[in-house]
C-alpha cells in the first residue's frame, strides 16, 4: 500500500486538518486566507511547469498539502452560516414573519417538527427582505388534519425566534451542539393559526419526489404489518425511514449492539448493487463493450434514486460514493483501491459539507469501514475452517469484530454505554438484516407491479421482523449484556484511535515495535481512565439538577448517587442524570423523597419546605432577620416558601431558584433578590447548578 | 521518518497533473458562494412576497379565532384562590387557562388583589376584561384601569370604607345578596354566610366584629343596625347564594350510608349530586381499579366535581379492595389495564420479573426503580404476590 496507489488517502489528511482547525478556531482570517490561496496556487502552477528538480516536486507536494489545509480551513469557515451577512439572526427581529422552505422529513409528535431554509424575513408579510439560514421549527398542528409537508415546500410563518439552548444538566447530550453542526442555530414555535402553507416545492425537484415516493411506499408497507413497533423497525431497514421507530425498540437494538443494521448503509447499498448487477448481467447486451455506458448510467441512477430514496443520511452517501466511484472505476478499466475509494468518498462529502466531520453518524460510518478494512482480513486469517457453514459464520464474526473495533471508542464516547453481546448479536441482525432487506424489496417490487401481489412477501417480512425484534428484546434482557455509564475523555478518544492505528499498521506491516507502542498506549489511557474515575470517586459534589416543574437534588460521593425528588418519573430522572452518572462513575443509585434526611450533615438540611447547604459551617435554620451569618450559606427556594419582603432577605447566601417554582413566582424572588443585591442561580434559566464542597 | 516524509510529499507527473485540476476545481469550490451572488439577478434589498401571499395571510387573520372569548359566555363568580377546576371552568375560564390557574397555585401562587390575573402566563387583556369582574378574592380590590403589576413589598392593610346600611338586618337571617344590600361588603357578606354553614351564630351584635375582613370603622358603621332575633331560627338555605356555586350541591338531607366497593348505581344515585352519568363513571372507575382502597379515591373519579364529592363524603363508607393483581402472574395487558399502571411500567415489571425472579412481597416493586414513593403508596392495596415455584 503506497501513497501513489492512494492519492485521495494522500489528499484527505491536509483537507481534514485545515477543516478542523476551522471549525476549531472559528475565526475568518480574508486578510491571511485568500492571500495564502493566491500564493500558494501560484507557487503550484510554477512548480508544475517546470519539475526539473527532484526537490521541486517535493515541494510541489508540500505546497499542495498546504492549499489544501488552507481550503479545508476556508470551507469551515465560509460553511458557518451564522457568520453570513444576509442570515436571518442578523436581521429578523425576535418576533416577525418569516418564509421557510422545508428542507427535511416532518416528524408529527405533539406538534411538527421540521428543519427549513429561511428565504425571507421582516416584522409584517408586506416588509420582508431576502435572507438566509436553517431554522428549526415546532409547528402546532390541529389533530383533526394534520398537513402534510414535502421537501421545498414554503411556509409563511409567524414567531419567536430563540437560540437553541444548551444542556440544562451536567454531561447531559448538548442539542444545541448537535445542531449546530447542521447548521442550525436558531428554533421557532408557531402555534396552529401562526403558519401555513403558502406554495408547494417545484415538482422537478429530486428531493421532492424521493420523499413523496418514500411516502407513497411505506403507506404500502404498513398494510402489511399490524403492530407499529414491527412496521418502524422494517420503515428504518428497507427505507431508512427512522420516525417511527418506538424507542423500546430502538433501546433494545442499541444495547443488544445491533443499532447498525436499523440505518441504511454499504449493507444496503451493496445488496441493491449486486441484485442490479445480477439482473444486468442477464441481459446480453450489457455484458458487451458498447453496453458498459448503459450499465453503469442504469447502476449510477438506481444507486443515487436508492440514496434520494432514503434520505440521503452520511453512511448513505459514503456507501452511494464509494459505489459510484467503483462504477466508475470499472466503466474506465482502472484498478480499485478500497482505502483510495474510501478517503475519496470522504474528500468529496467533506469538501462540500466540512461539518460532517463533527457528526457522530459520519464518523461512525467511516470508521466502521475502516475497522473492517483493516482488522477483517487478519481476524480471517485466524481461522480458516473447511466446513462452508463455519467459515462463513467466521467471517461474519469476524465482521462484527472488525467494525466493532472501528467505532467501539467513538461509541463509548457519544453513547456511554458498550453492548458486550455485540459479536452475538451480530450473527443473528447482519443475515437478519439481509434476509428482511431482501423481502421488502421483493414485496414492494411486486406490490407496484401488480397491486396485491406483494402481500405473501410482506407477510414475511412482518414475521421476520417480529422474530429479529424478540431475538433483540431476549439480548437485551440478558443480564450485564450492556455496560453502561461509561464516560471517555476526549484525550482517551484520540489515545484510542491512536492505538489502533498502530496497531493495524504493526500487525499488516508485522512491525512488533509499532504493536508494543499500540499497547503501551492503550496501557496509558486505561491507567488514565482509572485516575479520572478514581478523582471523581473521591470528590463529593451537591447538584440541584434541572427537571421541568420538579426538583431534584443530588449529592454524588464514592461512586454513589443520592437523589432527593419530589416526585420526578423515572424516565425524567433518567434523562437529568443518565450523563453525569457516566461522569462521575456512579454505581448506584439512591433515589429518597425529598423530606428524607441526608445521611452527612455537610450535605446539607432540610427545614421542612427547603434545602440549606453551609459553605464552610453547617447552618441548620434560617437566620433571623439582621444577623449577620458567621459564614456563607446556600438555600434552594421551593414553592411554598415565603417571599420575605425586601427588608428581610437574609445577606451573605447564595439563594437558588428551583425550577419547580411557578415563572411568575421565580419572577417575584429574582426582583426581591437583586434589590437586596443577594446572589442567586435560577435553575429554569441557567440550568443545573453543581457545588464542590470545600476542605 | 524521513523517508516517509519524502514518500507522502513526492509527487509524479500524473499525480501533479491530477493536483493542479483538482486545484482549479477546489478553488472554485470555495469561490463559488461569493460569485453566486453575482450570478443571479439583483436583488433590490427588500422582497416582496406575491400578492397571492398576502390576500391569503389577510384571509388566515380574519378566519383565526379572535383571542376573546365567543359569545355568548356566561362568566360566573369565582375565587381564584380557591375554586377547583371544574370551579373555574364552570365560572367561564377556559380549561388549559384555569389549568395554568391551579399550576400556579400549587407553585405557591396567591392572588391578592384581581390584577393578579394578569401574571398568568395564558391571560390576554380581552379574557381579562371578562373574567375580572367573576373574581371573588377575599381581599378584592376594584378592578383598576392600570395594567402594571405592583411587586411585592411591605403592604400596610388598608381600611376598607363600607356602604352606610339603608335598614336594619340580623347577620342570623339574611342571605348573601341581602346582607350587600344591607350595606356589608360583598367579601365580609361572603364570611359572615361561611361563617353560618360552618356553624357558627351570632349571639350579639359584637360578634360580627370577629368575621375576617371587618375593619372597627365598618364594624362601628354597622353596629347601629344590627337586630339579632334571640331565638333559633334556622339559617336560611344559602343553595340559592349566586356566589357559590358549590354550595347549589347540599349534602344529602336523609343519614345515607354507600359502601364505596359494593354500591350500586342505584344507590349512588341516592346521594345528591350523582345522576346516571357520574354513578357509571364511578362504577367503571372501580372496576377498573379493582375496588377503592380509600374513600378519597371516589374523589378521583374523571369528571366528578370535587364540590360534588365533598357534598357525599360523608355519606360513603370504606371497604375492602375488590380484586388485586397478582405480581407475580399478571402480563403485560393486565398490568397496564390498571389505571395507576402505565403501559410501559407494566413492561418493566414483567422485565424486571424475568430478570430478577418472582416478587416476595407488594411493597418490592419499589425496588424496580419505576414508581415514586406516592405511587407505591397508591398501588400497594391493589398488590398481591403469590408464590412461585422456580
Amino acid at each position: 500500500m503506497t501513497w501513489h496507489q492512494h492519492p485521495f488517502a494522500r489528499w484527505l489528511i491536509p483537507l481534514v486538518v485545515g477543516a478542523a482547525l476551522g471549525i476549531a478556531l472559528d475565526r475568518p482570517m480574508p486578510w491571511l486566507t485568500w492571500p495564502a490561496l493566491g500564493v500558494l496556487a501560484a507557487l503550484l502552477w510554477l512548480l508544475h511547469r517546470h519539475p526539473g528538480l527532484a526537490l521541486q516536486r517535493f515541494w510541489f507536494g508540500v505546497t499542495f498539502s498546504a492549499l489544501l489545509m488552507v481550503v479545508g480551513y476556508e470551507r469551515a469557515i465560509n460553511h458557518h452560516q451564522i457568520r453570513w451577512a444576509d442570515h436571518y439572526a442578523r436581521i429578523a427581529p425576535d418576533t416577525c414573519w418569516l418564509v421557510v422552505e422545508v428542507a427535511g422529513e416532518a416528524r408529527i409528535k405533539r406538534s411538527l417538527r421540521v428543519v427549513g431554509r429561511v428565504q425571507a424575513a421582516g416584522p409584517a408579510p408586506d416588509r420582508m427582505q431576502p435572507v438566509a439560514g436553517k431554522l428549526l421549527l415546532y409547528l402546532g398542528i390541529d389533530t383533526n388534519a394534520v398537513p402534510r409537508l414535502w421537501w421545498g415546500d414554503r411556509l409563511l410563518v409567524q414567531g419567536v425566534l430563540q437560540p437553541i439552548a444548551g444542556p440544562a444538566n451536567p454531561a447531559a447530550f448538548d442539542f444545541r451542539q448537535y445542531m449546530r453542526w447542521q447548521n442550525v442555530h436558531y428554533r421557532l414555535w408557531a402555534a396552529a393559526g401562526d403558519w401555513q402553507k403558502v406554495s408547494d416545492g417545484s415538482g422537478w425537484s429530486l428531493r421532492r419526489r424521493a420523499m413523496q415516493v418514500r411516502a407513497h411506499l411505506l403507506a404500502r408497507l404498513a398494510r402489511w404489518f399490524d403492530s407499529e413497533e414491527t412496521f418502524g423497525v422494517a420503515a428504518a431497514l428497507v427505507l431508512g425511514y427512522r420516525e417511527a421507530l418506538d424507542p423500546d425498540v430502538r433501546a433494545a437494538y442499541a444495547d443488544a449492539g445491533a443499532m447498525h443494521i436499523l440505518a441504511v448503509s454499504g449493507l444496503h447499498v451493496g445488496l441493491i448493487m449486486g441484485l442490479c448487477y445480477l439482473l444486468l448481467n442477464r441481459i446480453f447486451f450489457f455484458r458487451t463493450w458498447r453496453g458498459r455506458w448503459p450499465r453503469a448510467l442504469i447502476l449510477l441512477s438506481v444507486l443515487w434514486g436508492f440514496a434520494l430514496l432514503t434520505g440521503l443520511s452520511p453512511s448513505v452517501s459514503r456507501a452511494a460514493t464509494m459505489f459510484s466511484f467503483f462504477i466508475l472505476a470499472r466503466l474506465f478499466a482502472r484498478e480499485v483501491f478500497v482505502w483510495n475509494i474510501l478517503a475519496a468518498s470522504a474528500f468529496i462529502l467533506l469538501a462540500i459539507d466540512p461539518f460532517l466531520l463533527m457528526q457522530p453518524g459520519f464518523q461512525l460510518s467511516y470508521l466502521a469501514l475502516a475497522g473492517i478494512l483493516a482488522f477483517q482480513p487478519l481476524l480471517e486469517k485466524l481461522w480458516q475452517p473447511a466446513h462452508p457453514a463455519l467459515h462463513h459464520g467466521w467471517r461474519l464474526l469476524a465482521l462484527s469484530l472488525a467494525a466493532q473495533a472501528g467505532t467501539a471508542p467513538v461509541s463509548m464516547y457519544y453513547f456511554h454505554q458498550f453492548p458486550l453481546l455485540f459479536a452475538v448479536s451480530g450473527l443473528v441482525a447482519v443475515p437478519g438484516a439481509f434476509v428482511l432487506l431482501c423481502l421488502g424489496l421483493v414485496a414492494l417490487g411486486c406490490e407496484l407491479v401488480w397491486p396485491g401481489a406483494g402481500w405473501p412477501f410482506g407477510k414475511m417480512l412482518a414475521w421476520c421482523t417480529e422474530g429479529l425484534n424478540t431475538v433483540m428484546a431476549w439480548l437485551q434482557a440478558l443480564p450485564a449484556g450492556t455496560v453502561h455509564h461509561i464516560w471517555l475523555q476526549p484525550h482517551a478518544l484520540w489515545l484510542a484511535y491512536a492505538a489502533l492505528l498502530l496497531l493495524a499498521m504493526g500487525l499488516h506491516q508485522r512491525r512488533f515495535r509499532k504493536i508494543l507502542l499500540a499497547l503501551a498506549l492503550l496501557v496509558v489511557g486505561a491507567a488514565d481512565h482509572a485516575a479520572f474515575r478514581y478523582r471523581h470517586y473521591l470528590s463529593p459534589e451537591w447538584v440541584a439538577f434541572q427537571v421541568r416543574r420538579h426538583t431534584l437534588v443530588g449529592v454524588a460521593h464514592k461512586g454513589t448517587l443520592w437523589l432527593w425528588h419530589d416526585g420526578v418519573g423515572a424516565a425524567a430522572l433518567s434523562h437529568a442524570t443518565d450523563g453525569y452518572r457516566a461522569w462521575k462513575s456512579i454505581d448506584s443509585l439512591v433515589v429518597l423523597p425529598l423530606d428524607a434526611p441526608p445521611f452527612e450533615a455537610s450535605w446539607g438540611q432540610w427545614t421542612g419546605q427547603s434545602w440549606i447547604l453551609p459553605q464552610g459551617v453547617v447552618s441548620t435554620a434560617l437566620l433571623p432577620q439582621g444577623t449577620v451569618p458567621p459564614m456563607q450559606w446556600m438555600q434552594l427556594v421551593r414553592p411554598g416558601q415565603r417571599i420575605p419582603t425586601n427588608e428581610a432577605v437574609p445577606s451573605g447566601s447564595l439563594w437558588l431558584l428551583d425550577e419547580a417554582l411557578h415563572p411568575a413566582v421565580r419572577h417575584r424572588w429574582q426582583q426581591v433578590l437583586e434589590h437586596a443585591h443577594q446572589q442567586y442561580h435560577d435553575i429554569a434559566q441557567h440550568g443545573a447548578w453543581v457545588w464542590e464542597p470545600g476542605p | 521518518m524521513r523517508h516517509a516524509l519524502h514518500d507522502y510529499f513526492h509527487y509524479s507527473r500524473a499525480e501533479r497533473d491530477a493536483a493542479i485540476v483538482l486545484c482549479i476545481l477546489l478553488v472554485a469550490l470555495v469561490l463559488l458562494p461569493f460569485s453566486w451572488k453575482y450570478l443571479l439577478p439583483p436583488d433590490h434589498g427588500t422582497w416582496t412576497p406575491p400578492e397571492s401571499w398576502i390576500s391569503m395571510v389577510s384571509a388566515a387573520e380574519r378566519e383565526k379565532p379572535s383571542p376573546a372569548p365567543p359569545a355568548p359566555t356566561v362568566f360566573g363568580p369565582y375565587d381564584p384562590n380557591h375554586s377547583s377546576l371544574e370551579e373555574l371552568v364552570a365560572a367561564g375560564w377556559p380549561e388549559h387557562m384555569a389549568r395554568s390557574l391551579v399550576r400556579y397555585r400549587e407553585k405557591g401562587g396567591r392572588f391578592r388583589k384581581t390584577e393578579d390575573l394578569r401574571r398568568l402566563y395564558l391571560m390576554t387583556d380581552a379574557w381579562y376584561q371578562h373574567l375580572a369582574p367573576g373574581c371573588r378574592i377575599a381581599s378584592a380590590q376594584p378592578i383598576a384601569a392600570a395594567s402594571t403589576l405592583a411587586w411585592p413589598g411591605p403592604r400596610p392593610r388598608k381600611e376598607k370604607a363600607g356602604v352606610a346600611p339603608s335598614f336594619p338586618f340580623d347577620p342570623n337571617i339574611l342571605s348573601e345578596d341581602s346582607l350587600v344590600l344591607a350595606g356589608l361588603p360583598p367579601h365580609i357578606a361572603r364570611n359572615v354566610v361561611r361563617y353560618r354553614q360552618a356553624g357558627g351564630r351570632f349571639r350579639e351584635a359584637a360578634a360580627l366584629r370577629k368575621i375576617y375582613g371587618m375593619t372597627d370603622s365598618l364594624f362601628a358603621l354597622l353596629e347601629p343596625w344590627i337586630r339579632i332575633e334571640a331565638q333559633d331560627k334556622p339559617a336560611p338555605a344559602d343553595s340559592t347564594d349566586s356566589h357559590q356555586p358549590e354550595k347549589a350541591q347540599a349534602a344529602p338531607h336523609e343519614p345515607i350510608a354507600i359502601d364505596i366497593n359494593q354500591a350500586g348505581p342505584e344507590e349512588w344515585m341516592r346521594l345528591k349530586g350523582i345522576g346516571k352519568g357520574y354513578a357509571a363513571r364511578i362504577i367503571r372507575f372501580r372496576e377498573a381499579l379493582g375496588g377503592f382502597a380509600r374513600v378519597a379515591q371516589v374523589g378521583e373519579t374523571r369528571g366528578l366535581p370535587d364540590s360534588v364529592f365533598q357534598a357525599i363524603r360523608p355519606a360513603l363508607v370504606a371497604s375492602p379492595v375488590l380484586r388485586k393483581l397478582d405480581l407475580n402472574t399478571a402480563g403485560v395487558s393486565a398490568l397496564a389495564a390498571h389505571p395507576y399502571i402505565s403501559g410501559m411500567q407494566a413492561r418493566a415489571i414483567v422485565a424486571w420479573r424475568s430478570q430478577h425472579g418472582p416478587f416476595v412481597q407488594p411493597a418490592d416493586i419499589r425496588r424496580t426503580g419505576l414508581f415514586s414513593e406516592k405511587e407505591v403508596a397508591r398501588l400497594l392495596p391493589y398488590l398481591e404476590c403469590s408464590r412461585q415455584t422456580q
